[in-house]
């Protein structure tokens, strides 16, 4: 199994960690009343700069510890990270598919707004539907090489 | 499986060049052994360069090592 399919299932994995971090605070927070009040807006802004910036790290630590464990597994001096035109072709599927839900994500979202929801709701909603496409772009992605096509 | 309109004779020449691995040939056009795999399978129609690159390798014009099956169309009966 060549690095990039390996590498789908470590984004599968470490979108399901991000975001269920983000949703573990995010609900302790909604029960504990922190997003009403004059400050809410001002927490949604920093829970999702916290879930960006912790994105990134989670992402890039998850990456290095398996290129690290991929390298000492294949006993591979070099490790193969050949990403060749089929490989593109997969990804750029999965990312049409992942477009259309963030899509979809978008207009749910500003349809609660428009039916009076919070702005708590309307930016999770959004934010629901980006984690559904990352973890759909990943198993389109982990499809398309099981198929081979 | 579906498969391409582009049949190819990849494993026939490959087999005559010393009996190349597909990741040999992989190695010398640059791309990853599945996709050689899928290519030789007929499961993937690769891309103008690529089918050069492999008939490069094999040193055979690309009518040699890509076949295309679908229907024929002339300039004067488009699809």
């Amino acid at each position: 199994m060549p690095y990039q399919q390996k590498s789908n299932y470590i984004s599968l994995i470490t979108t399901i960690i991000i975001f269920g971090i983000y949703y573990f605070f995010i609900f302790q927070f909604y029960h504990e009343g922190r997003f009403e009040g004059a400050g809410a807006n001002a927490l949604i802004g920093k829970s999702i700069l916290w879930l960006i910036a912790g994105g990134v790290i989670i992402n890039i630590v998850a990456h290095i510890l398996f290129a690290i464990i991929f390298a000492m597994i294949t006993n591979e001096a070099e490790p193969d990270y050949l990403v060749d035109e089929r490989d593109k072709l997969f990804e750029l599927k999965a990312l049409r598919v992942a477009y259309y839900i963030i899509g979809f994500g978008f207009i749910a979202s500003m349809v609660a707004l428009a039916m009076g929801q919070s702005v708590f709701i309307t930016i999770n909603i959004l934010l629901l539907f980006t984690a559904i496409a990352g973890i759909v772009e990943s198993f389109m992605q982990i499809y398309f090489y099981r198929r081979g096509f | 499986m579906s498969k391409t309109a582009v049949s190819n004779n990849i494993r026939k020449l490959r087999f005559e060049h010393d009996e190349m691995t597909q990741k040999k040939l992989a190695t010398i056009v640059g791309v990853t052994r599945q996709t050689i795999v899928a290519i030789e399978k007929a499961k993937y129609a690769p891309s103008l360069e690529l089918a050069f690159l492999i008939a490069r390798a094999f040193n055979k014009p690309l009518e040699e090592v890509f076949i295309f099956e679908g229907e024929e169309v002339s300039a004067q009966n488009p699809p």
